[in-house]
């Protein structure tokens, strides 16, 4: 296999040696002559109608550009897109609204738009806007909401914005012939990304009056969004996409661009706004709270006969991406098993609640805490090995999703990462403590990559060799720092047979690269990877095709590599990469090619019962983790922690690693520590010192375990990665704290408080 | 941010005659992880910084016979690096280390962890635990306060306007060696304490001859335990008299509930790391 070069080999990145040494420009790092600073007024209550704005007090303070409110937005309510070209109906369309307008949806929700030529001028003319807000009651809790007659969040005559359901076989008949039943309800909390990098930018109009906005995006397309909203031509509107610090899928929205665009097409003048921490705590998306309710059923030797299970999400105050994310949760709902009988039904309802959308893992993480720890319930509760109950249920290749039915084809490696994974973990770990007990938990998954097929996904990439052989690359790829741009470099040099060093990419700008589509759903190495295979090998090609006839050899007989074409097996007939190039330019052959790559193109599917292909392709995995807990203070350690994935192919082993150590401390985190605490709409942890994440020291020991099956649709066999290293490390942690103290905790994170109620109820009962 | 008038003077003197002037105007800074975050979040309004940082006199450890000062703008990392600290008062060093992460212990300085009179500071339940005082000057005025009697509330001292605290002083007394703090917080580092306790201990054939215990994050203020300790003095410990004695520490303690903890869980775990730090002590000495 390893006739490989550059592909499969752990290199130091395209953008390692950049960041390494400071010198890579984020969006924070750049300014303009003559920049004003933009502020954003946020709402203080979390629902309230809005009676009057008065700005004369804001516009009258020295060094202030631009005051604006929802009276001076061009178009102030579009449609929430993420990047899609195609129709996919008002089922997933929500309203987008640019700044608050009569009435207020959540606290933190953007009322006005403050320019001003510092930042300080900026804070101050926010705070003299005068908003005479009459307070209203809201509804905080997603179930209170869906009943008759809650308050209404949105205009709209119901809370709920979308019911989705999932069924086959007969669930009554399921349940009917199953020997053991299982019922339970756990609670995921909101999260936040918590990137280091806030949202931000600097937007500026050039001498052709195009808006440009310089800012970390995931989703460059919405250059079309922030032209709609202010009444523009698109090719008027560019973004140029910076590297971020993180993602996550908090930068998958649009963040501040229309801000920064209606501030600086306002003032004339270049316009630079950040997100404090806490506002990107307070103000932007978190991911999903869910109530699961689960129902499984099953045969006293462990078979899985029946599940059901009502999933209520809470959107928050608009819809932004919640449609989508709960089409995940429907679709991952029966996680990786194959059931006769499935009944799924989920409900997606706005709140007064800060809004939520997409976070790593899009829906998949939450329902994975719920079945994960069932599956452990019921092999305790059948006296089977965890492992055992999950290799005797788990898909294999040939069979099909028990949500949507859809059929796997090509191999299907759950049985082989679980035992992996389980058997990682290696000799139990030997505590001195008294007062700690140590405990063992698994969980295996399955994640999509690539986008919903309906959505009809498209990647574009542009290739083109030099005349002195060195390779220029442009893709609208955004990066967030998962090595997204240096895959696409990689791919190139592979197939060109160029070193690393003569690769050079121009990533993420809409009007110069062509566009690659979004840095979500796992999708990039799978389709920019493509199209920028697809563009390298049609250069290829063409360089081959020349060279065979220079060398006067069949074309089949060549191959590339180390800047020659080469005979196969007779490494001592080549002809230099060079003299080739020349040969073509003398000759007007083309060394370069814009290449699109399609995924496969489905239907929009009946929502009522989601079935078919929804998704290209998955990404199958297993994590398993020791941990100890203390007995007397509910803390938990995790020891050791084993993430094995089938990830197809590891185009850059280090690249992959890095998702998957980092992919298991953010769900590391989920489990046990983090949550946005909201009370009544009002948020309680604003900053990190509340919303605490997991720091270097809480890290144990992590195992990546790369399985190369080479059965993905991307370039050479590989499989998204990203999203699904997360999805599954918090049911494991759970199960183990089971296995360690006897106790399950059914809402996330699992705090050391929680733990020691569960353990101590005699101690706090009456207290 | 707001602007702010920075002066950093280069002698204590100094500071002294512009707290005279400024009294209530000036706030006085030294690694500033506590200040700016207030100035960030508006709880300290637009005045004067006295940054104190660069004040050579007032960084020092020393030790002379049993009498110990340390300088206020000693930093946390000072302390850990210490060797004194660490071989003759490491009950100070293990709540160093345990102070949020290396990167604020190198700002972070002993005299403004006590000044900000948080009752999560994690230097106070130590020097609470060596029954330290504080060495207060004011223009052409000296006086002494003893940590027991500083802290008046959340973020309420005993400091007059025109005061600064410059240095710490306790004594090597019989229970100084080797003392214990254990700290729960929610993470490893950058950890705010849920609670903490510290404690010195001397035992004489199993009898307790002589304690002192302090906590954090129990009460309005870092809180010494008088009772508890006077409830142990004298006895033999044993396992019925540490579940007695912790219930003197449940009465003792006067927790809230915020997003870290409940009241409840604090109060609880108080009685737990009560007990560890004994018996860790007397595993320790015996």
């Amino acid at each position: 296999m390893s006739e490989f070069k550059i592909v499969g080999k752990p290199i130091p990145r395209e953008d390692a040696r950049a960041k390494a040494k400071g010198e890579l420009k984020y969006a924070d790092d750049f300014s303009l002559p003559g920049m004003l600073y933009g502020k954003v007024l946020h709402s203080k209550y979390p629902a309230a109608k809005i009676i009057s704005i008065d700005t004369t007090k804001a516009k009258q303070l020295p060094g202030v550009h631009a005051v604006l409110t929802a009276r001076d937005v061009p178009h102030n309510e579009t449609i929430t897109r993420f990047g899609q070209s195609a129709e996919v109906g008002k089922g997933f369309e929500g309203l987008y609204r640019v700044l608050a307008d009569k009435k207020v949806r959540f606290r933190g929700e953007a009322v006005a738009l403050v320019a001003a030529d510092t930042e300080e001028i900026a804070e101050e003319a926010a705070a003299l806007i005068e908003v005479n807000y009459e307070p209203l009651p809201g509804v905080f809790d997603p179930v209170e909401a869906m009943k008759p007659g809650a308050y209404l969040v949105g205009e709209g005559d119901s809370n709920i914005i979308c019911k989705f359901g999932c069924s086959q076989g007969d669930i009554k008949k399921g349940f009917a012939e199953a020997e053991v039943i299982i019922e339970d309800t756990y609670q995921v909390p909101f999260v936040d990304h918590a990137y280091l990098e806030t949202e931000g930018g600097v937007a500026w109009i050039d001498e052709k009056e195009v808006i440009n906005i310089r800012v970390g995006s995931q989703v460059i397309e919405h250059f079309r969004d922030v032209a709609e909203v202010l009444g523009l031509p698109h090719n008027q509107v560019r973004y140029i996409g910076t590297m971020m610090g993180g993602g996550f899928g908090g930068k998958e929205d649009i963040t501040v661009e229309t801000y920064l665009a209606l501030l600086t097409w306002k003032t004339k003048k270049p316009v630079r706004l950040f997100y404090t921490r806490e506002e990107s705590i307070l103000c932007h998306s978190k991911r999903h709270p869910f109530i699961m309710h689960y129902k499984v059923g099953a045969k006293k030797d462990g078979r899985l006969v029946a599940l059901e299970a009502e999933l209520i999400s809470d959107a928050g105050a608009y819809p932004y991406l919640s449609p989508w994310v709960n089409l995940y949760a429907t679709v991952n709902a029966a996680g990786p098993y194959c059931i006769p009988n499935v009944k799924i039904n989920t409900y997606c309802v706005l709140t007064n609640n800060t809004f939520t959308s997409a976070n790593r893992g899009f829906g998949a993480p939450q329902p994975n805490v719920a079945y994960e720890s069932l599956m452990d319930e019921l092999a305790y509760k059948l006296k089977i090995d965890p492992l055992e109950i999950r290799r005797k249920n788990c898909i294999t290749t040939g069979k099909s999703l028990s949500t949507t039915g859809q059929v796997f084809n090509t191999y299907v490696a759950l049985p082989e990462v679980a035992e992996k994974a389980w058997k990682a973990l290696g000799e139990t770990k030997k505590v001195e403590d008294k007062n700690k007990r140590i405990g063992r938990g698994l969980a295996i998954g399955l994640m999509s990559y690539g986008r919903m097929t309906f959505l009809h996904d498209t990647s574009r990439c542009y290739v083109r060799l030099e005349s002195d052989g060195s390779v220029l690359i442009r893709s609208g790829i955004p990066d967030l720092g998962g090595g997204q741009v240096s895959l696409l470099c990689q791919i190139a040099a592979e197939e060109l047979g160029v070193p690393m060093s003569k690769i050079r990419i121009y990533y993420s700008d809409t009007a110069l690269t062509p566009l690659a589509g979004t840095t979500t759903a796992t999708r990039q190495t799978y389709m920019s990877g493509n199209a920028t295979l697809k563009a390298a090998r049609e250069i290829k090609k063409r360089i081959i095709q020349k060279a065979a006839e220079m060398m006067n050899v069949n074309p089949e007989k060549l191959v590339i590599g180390e800047e020659k074409i080469i005979v196969k097996y007779d490494s001592a007939q080549y002809l230099p990469l060079l003299e080739v190039i020349k040969a073509c330019n003398t000759e007007g052959i083309e060394l370069f090619c814009e290449a699109q790559f399609k995924g496969p193109f489905t239907m929009v599917p009946d929502l009522s019962n989601i079935r078919g292909t929804i998704f290209p392709d998955f990404t199958f995995g297993a994590q398993a983790v020791e941990i100890s807990v203390d007995i007397e203070t509910g803390q938990v350690e995790v020891l050791k922690l084993v993430t094995c994935y089938d990830v197809g192919k590891a185009i850059n082993p280090l690249s992959v690693e890095g998702q998957m150590e980092g992919g298991s401390i953010y769900g590391m985190g989920y489990a046990l520590m983090e949550e946005v605490v909201m009370e009544k709409g009002v948020t309680l942890t604003p900053s990190f010192s509340e919303y605490i994440i997991p720091t270097a020291a809480d890290v144990p020991e992590v195992e990546a375990i790369l399985v190369e099956s080479g059965g993905g649709l991307g370039p050479y066999g590989a499989k998204g990665i990203g999203e699904p290293s997360c999805s599954i490390i918090a049911p494991a942690i759970l199960n183990a704290i089971y296995d360690a103290v006897g106790v399950r905790i059914k809402s996330l994170p699992a705090t050391p408080e929680k733990i020691i109620r569960a353990l101590k109820k005699h101690y706090f009962e009456g207290r | 941010m707001s602007q702010f008038r920075y002066i950093s003077p280069k002698t204590k003197e100094e500071v002294l005659k512009i707290l005279e002037e400024e009294k209530s105007e000036a706030c006085i800074v030294a690694g500033g992880s506590n200040v700016l975050p207030y100035i960030r979040d508006k709880i300290i309004p637009p005045k004067l910084l006295l940054d104190i940082s660069g004040i050579e006199e007032l960084n020092y450890i020393k030790k002379n016979g049993s009498n110990w000062r340390i300088g206020a703008t000693t930093t946390i990392s000072d302390l850990i690096s210490s060797k004194i600290i660490r071989e003759e008062c490491n009950i100070l060093c293990q709540a160093a280390e345990q102070f949020a992460d290396p990167l604020v212990r190198n700002k972070a300085t002993i005299g403004g962890n006590l000044a900000d009179a948080s009752p999560a500071a994690d230097t106070a339940p130590p020097l609470l635990a060596l029954d330290a005082g504080l060495e207060v000057e004011s223009k052409g005025k000296k006086r002494e306060i003893f940590l027991k009697d500083f802290f008046l509330g959340p973020r309420k001292t005993a400091l007059q306007d025109d005061e600064m605290i410059t240095g710490i002083n306790f004594k090597s007394d019989s229970l100084n060696k080797p003392g214990c703090f254990i700290k729960l917080g929610l993470r490893q580092a950058m950890a705010i304490s849920v609670v903490t306790v510290a404690m010195v201990l001397e035992i004489e054939e199993n009898r307790v001859k002589d304690i002192r215990v302090a906590m954090g994050s129990v009460a309005p203020i870092p809180l010494r335990l008088f009772n508890a300790e006077e409830f142990l003095k004298n006895k033999h410990l044993n396992d019925d008299l540490i579940e007695e004695a912790k219930n003197k520490v449940y009465e003792e303690v006067n927790p809230i509930s915020d997003i870290r903890a409940s009241a409840e869980y604090r109060c609880y775990i108080s009685g737990i790391l009560f007990k560890r730090a004994l018996e860790k002590l007397t595993n320790q000495t015996s």
